[in-house]
């Protein structure tokens, strides 16, 4: 559904009707709903939400880190093409297959780097067992590869840091561990979750090159989750703007500044407050009224109507409008884009 | 004449925390959290004071509100040096300046109704006598912060992030404050509640008349509600200047990262400034400036002595003694004389927002 026109490559992953729901008492809460898109090497795609728009959700599921229950429902597909050229369903994979996925064809990085370490190991033997997990070697040689990856990732001190533990290191540094892990076998896909949420301006604009820079060496693709607009014009080629569990406009990181078609994603980018290129003292920001629905209250029809500035009674509370493609490579959810907008004829 | 004088007047404030050492031994190292800061506000004035995490920002917001206990300075508001209040002049200090947090889960007792939330500042300050006042008070505080009068008998887990937000800058503003220190208060909120908290803030100051100083780490959040800015950095200002100042004739390298780093939605990819390394440690600070080992500009004179904060244009003061980069860096001379002097406490805002 959201081929991409201007990148010739075959898509590494293509996600199908993904949908994720959970059983809360009687309750069913459908954090994400039908949610496709593709991606290919190379290419960075942004996965852009507020909390509880299932971006997060979307990236676990891609991973194969959430499994069915009595109260967990996943259906749909997320068909990847693996080092070996085998093309499989990351949904369907038996346990042990799915090990073999992980960390060797899709890496994953989350946000809060602390936890995500263990405190009680060095660095250096994290790093190695993520190398030895997947590639038959000896500790010499998978504490050899971790230093190579710390180099690599331009770490100070890379001798030192293979013998320093967790919370002997910044922020900033975790991440780039976090990162040297997930690169430690060469994964064709990367999901990072809020990478530079936890982190500091400077440093997270440090994080954000680098991963440009890795990208830039080996080709691997990356599927970028942030609630962060700003950084997607730093990164990302396509962007899936998602609100309470769907995509509601999948289009170019260009086009998404310059002619939004979601009044929700036009709105979010008036809310922002930003240092003007012109510099110029701003004005009144223009907020979103509301709030973002809870996944077991949806509204009817189009899930942004309640705060729409473009509401239309009977239109866009009664159906659910579909995603369409309001330009070449643009797709959007909403009942009418053809009336508002850049897109008013 | 208390109107002459700044509502705040902070001096050479320092607050340094002691490492190890025990009942008989002493300290191993000092952590110099905030070290010699100084500035002012005026009444009706929103300063923003912006910088990373251990920039000893927060400490300055809890400082100035005694908090926590200033390790040294002065702070003066309206003239009178708070840091030698007792404890009862201090309860009545805090009928001027409130403060809002960061994390509005954390900072409202989930066993309260809004109701008992916002008066509780009323009835520690004594300040309402009948339920019945107090209620017509509660309702009146709602009403400023927009929210509808059925949320006084709610509890804070039946509120969305950004009404508990709302909750909290009612609670803050029930004593009627002058002054209100905001550490960080949309940082934990959703992208689409940020700007519905920003948008209320700034139209308490004008309505209300209230000076803030806005702490955040978001340059770009701050910008859009302050008049001056000052950018701190291991528990020392860098910069402080009029907001356009620090914009358009940036005079330290510190800030002048800080607003590369910032993402902005839509910008060119270009050429960023990326600083390398890590905020350095606390209590072992660079000698001179603090900020060279990480400066792009840095020589050797930058090592030498800590520099102070000196005059560069009116209001404008920079800790940078590299006054030949900035010169050629200047862009074509913005009308930096626009603004009122300095001089006259009576004056508006130095930027006005344009409406």
């Amino acid at each position: 559904m959201t081929g991409s026109t201007e990148r010739r490559s075959e898509p590494i992953l293509a996600v199908e009707e993904l949908e994720v729901g959970f059983s809360v008492g009687d309750r069913t809460i459908r954090a994400v709903n039908g949610v496709s898109f593709s991606i290919a090497p190379s290419e960075a795609l942004a996965i852009v939400g507020e909390s509880g728009s299932g971006k997060s959700t979307t990236g676990l599921a891609v991973m194969g880190l959430i499994q069915r229950t009595k109260q967990v429902h996943i259906s749909g597909q997320v068909r990847l093409k693996s080092k070996t050229g085998r093309v499989c369903d990351v949904l369907e994979l038996p346990a042990r297959a799915l090990r073999q996925v992980r960390g060797n064809d899709i890496a994953m990085i989350f946000q809060e780097p602390m936890s995500s370490l263990n405190p009680v190991y060095s660095i250096g033997s994290q790093i190695a067992e993520a190398v030895a997990l997947h590639r038959r070697m000896s500790r010499a040689d998978s504490l050899a590869r971790a230093l190579e990856l710390l180099e690599q990732l331009s770490v100070p001190n890379p001798d030192k840091c293979l013998v320093s533990y967790p919370h002997q290191l910044s922020g900033g540094m975790r991440q780039r561990v976090m990162i040297a892990m997930a690169l430690s076998c060469e994964p064709r896909l990367l999901i990072a979750d809020e990478p530079t949420t936890a982190l500091d301006v400077t440093v997270q604009a440090q994080i954000i090159e680098l991963l440009k820079q890795v990208q830039a060496q080996t080709g691997m693709a990356i599927i970028f989750i942030t609630h962060n607009l700003g950084i997607v014009s730093e990164i990302a080629h396509r962007t899936l703007v998602m609100y309470a569990g769907e995509v509601v406009e999948s289009v170019s990181a260009a086009e998404l500044f310059e002619r939004p078609g979601m009044p929700y994603t036009a709105a979010l980018l008036q809310s922002l407050p930003r240092i003007a290129a012109d510099r110029a003292p701003a004005t009144k920001l223009a907020a979103i009224p509301g709030s973002v629905p809870s996944a077991g209250a949806l509204p009817t029809g189009c899930r942004f109507h309640p705060r729409c500035a473009h509401f239309l009674a009977k239109t866009c509370d009664a159906a659910r409008p579909m995603l369409e493609a309001c330009a070449p490579g643009h797709w959007v959810r909403c009942h009418r884009w053809r009336d508002i907008g850049d897109f008013a004829a | 004449m208390t109107d002459t004088l700044p509502l705040l007047d902070v001096q050479s404030l320092r607050k340094w925390y002691q490492v190890g050492g025990g009942l008989l031994s002493k300290p191993r190292a000092q952590v110099r959290a905030v070290d010699d800061v100084t500035f002012t506000l005026r009444s009706r004035e929103v300063l923003g004071i912006a910088g990373e995490s251990g920039s000893g920002k927060t400490t300055i917001g809890r400082a100035v509100l005694r908090l926590i206990e200033p390790t040294a300075g002065e702070i003066r508001f309206r003239g009178e040096d708070i840091s030698r209040y007792s404890q009862r002049d201090l309860k009545l200090f805090r009928r001027h300046a409130q403060m809002v947090f960061q994390d509005p889960f954390a900072s409202l007792d989930p066993k309260m109704t809004v109701e008992e939330i916002v008066s509780e500042p009323l009835q520690v300050q004594g300040l309402i006598g009948s339920r019945r006042a107090r209620r017509d008070r509660v309702a009146e505080l709602l009403q400023i912060v927009a929210l509808r009068i059925e949320y006084l008998q709610r509890f804070p887990h039946e509120l969305s992030g950004g009404e508990r937000q709302r909750v909290s800058i009612a609670r803050a503003l029930s004593v009627g404050p002058e002054l209100l220190v905001a550490d960080e208060p949309v940082s934990s909120l959703d992208v689409s509640i940020q700007a519905q908290i920003i948008n209320l803030l700034e139209d308490l100051r004008d309505r209300l008349g209230l000076a803030m100083l806005f702490i955040s780490h978001d340059i770009a959040v701050m910008h859009h509600l302050s008049d001056r800015i000052a950018v701190v950095y291991l528990g020392r200002i860098m910069e402080i200047a009029p907001k356009r100042n620090l914009l358009t004739q940036t005079r330290h390298p510190y800030t002048e990262a800080l607003l590369s780093a910032v993402p902005e939605p839509g910008r060119k990819r270009q050429q960023r400034i990326v600083l390398s390394g890590d905020v350095p440690n606390s209590i072992h600070p660079p000698s001179g400036c603090v900020f060279r080992t990480r400066c792009r500009y840095a020589i050797p004179e930058c090592g030498a002595e800590r520099p102070k904060l000196r005059a560069v244009a009116p209001e404008h003061y920079t800790a940078c003694i590299r006054d030949d980069v900035w010169a050629s860096l200047q862009r074509p001379s913005e009308d930096v004389s626009a603004s009122p002097s300095p001089s006259d406490g009576r004056s508006p805002p130095v930027i006005r927002r344009i409406k």
